[in-house]
């Protein structure tokens, strides 16, 4: 199936994080804690599976000349309505998902992903493509969010893990810790990925 | 030159459409945000002051409520059979990350009875711990009397733990503690609130 091949590509293939290392900032930036990552991923998944939609659905109509700008208004506008609505009926989810919303408007995947594949493709491949990268970058930033959880707070999703004795290492958390964490897993998937080549 | 009237009216009718739809979402939502909002602020009130039934809101009248730290935004006395237990605040102070939002509860005998802490951008995993109960229940029962201040250590009775790696939000929060404080114990206890 060639939607399938899309989503595993997302996911996989050409995984944003480690792959197309497309929206660095808010990787870095929220991955503190793992359900910032889920929070972050899948509210970036939302917003990509509908931008790239609607981009596939008036990429007839969109001069070639003011095509990005023409894409940042429709992230931009997609985005907005999605923070009004969430604080207006569901304040629970806007509570936790509130702080990465504005943040998504200015995360180059869902530009990129504009770019280099909606503005080609179906509304249909379009729509497989932004569901794919979403779970891709949720996917990349849990486990960052994970590994520094883990060694910066000794918890995982707010649950103890580590022993009591176990003293943690601040600098996971804070933004250098960002950078180390990032560094050594793309290292570390390149080598084994290199090896399967 | 009619190509670039052409692209330009494109891209016009684009944000056109984008504003308009964003205008529509904004009417229909600005009414549910703003009762989300009070929601919220009635919300936090009973929880600082759990006691308190109704609230009605209490006029700032000077210039305690303001210092170079802390500023309060909106004091509540807090009612019980029309009995006054005592005060909720709402208090903007200086965080790491900017503004942070708290509430802050004071019962009749000078105590405090809770802190909540509202909208922050405090670092998530260091200074945003301040909204966890663990640290805000610190606040509980302590006597504004004197101020309160933070310390690294085993706190004592004037004394509340700063949040390890976040002492700059540990202070912001004690600083509107403080303000919130000050202000009952010169205006309001004194009798110049009501």
């Amino acid at each position: 199936m060639k939607l399938l091949k899309i989503i595993k590509n997302g996911i996989i293939t050409e995984n944003p994080t480690f792959r197309l290392v497309l929206g660095m900032c808010p990787t870095l930036a929220v991955t503190t804690a793992a359900a910032n990552g889920i929070g972050m991923g899948l509210a970036t998944a939302f917003v990509l599976v509908f931008s790239n939609l609607v981009v596939a659905l008036i990429k007839d109509f969109v001069p070639k000349q003011v095509r990005i700008p023409a894409y940042i208004v429709v992230a931009a506008t997609f985005v907005t309505v999605v923070d009004m609505i969430m604080e207006a009926y569901v304040p629970v989810l806007y509570e936790s998902l509130g702080l990465f919303i504005p943040l998504i408007v200015v995360n180059c995947i869902i530009l990129g992903r504009a770019e280099a594949f909606a503005s080609k493709n179906t509304p249909l491949a379009a729509i497989a493509d932004g569901l794919g990268m979403g779970l891709g970058f949720t996917c990349s930033l849990t486990l960052l969010g994970v590994i520094r959880e883990l060694l910066g707070a000794g918890t995982v999703f707010g649950v103890q893990v580590m022993p009591q004795s176990f003293n943690p290492a601040v600098i996971m958390i804070l933004p250098p810790g960002a950078f180390i964490t990032l560094g050594l897993l793309l290292g570390l998937l390149n080598k084994l990925t290199a090896k399967t080549e | 030159m009619s190509d670039i009237f052409k692209v330009g009216l494109k891209l016009f009718i684009i944000t056109a459409i984008a504003a308009m739809i964003l205008g529509v979402t904004h009417l229909a939502t600005q009414g549910p945000i703003e009762q989300q909002r009070i929601n919220a602020t009635n919300l936090a009130k009973q929880t600082v002051l759990p006691q308190a039934e109704d609230f009605n809101e209490v006029d700032i009248v000077s210039e305690t409520a303001q210092n170079d730290k802390a500023r309060i935004l909106e004091i509540s006395a807090g009612m019980k059979d029309n009995e006054l237990i005592g005060y909720t605040f709402k208090v903007i102070t200086n965080g790491y990350g900017g503004d942070v939002e708290i509430t802050v509860g004071i019962n009749m005998d000078g105590k405090v009875e809770g802190v909540q802490i509202g909208e922050h951008s405090e670092t998530p995993g260091l200074g945003a711990k301040i909204i966890e109960k663990t640290f805000t229940e610190q606040y509980h029962g302590k006597e504004i009397e004197n101020p309160i201040s933070v310390t690294k250590s085993e706190p004592g009775d004037q004394e509340i733990q700063a949040i390890s790696g976040a002492t700059v939000s540990s202070h912001a929060v004690n600083d509107g503690v403080n303000l919130a404080a000050q202000y009952f114990l010169e205006i309001l206890l004194s009798g110049g609130g009501q």
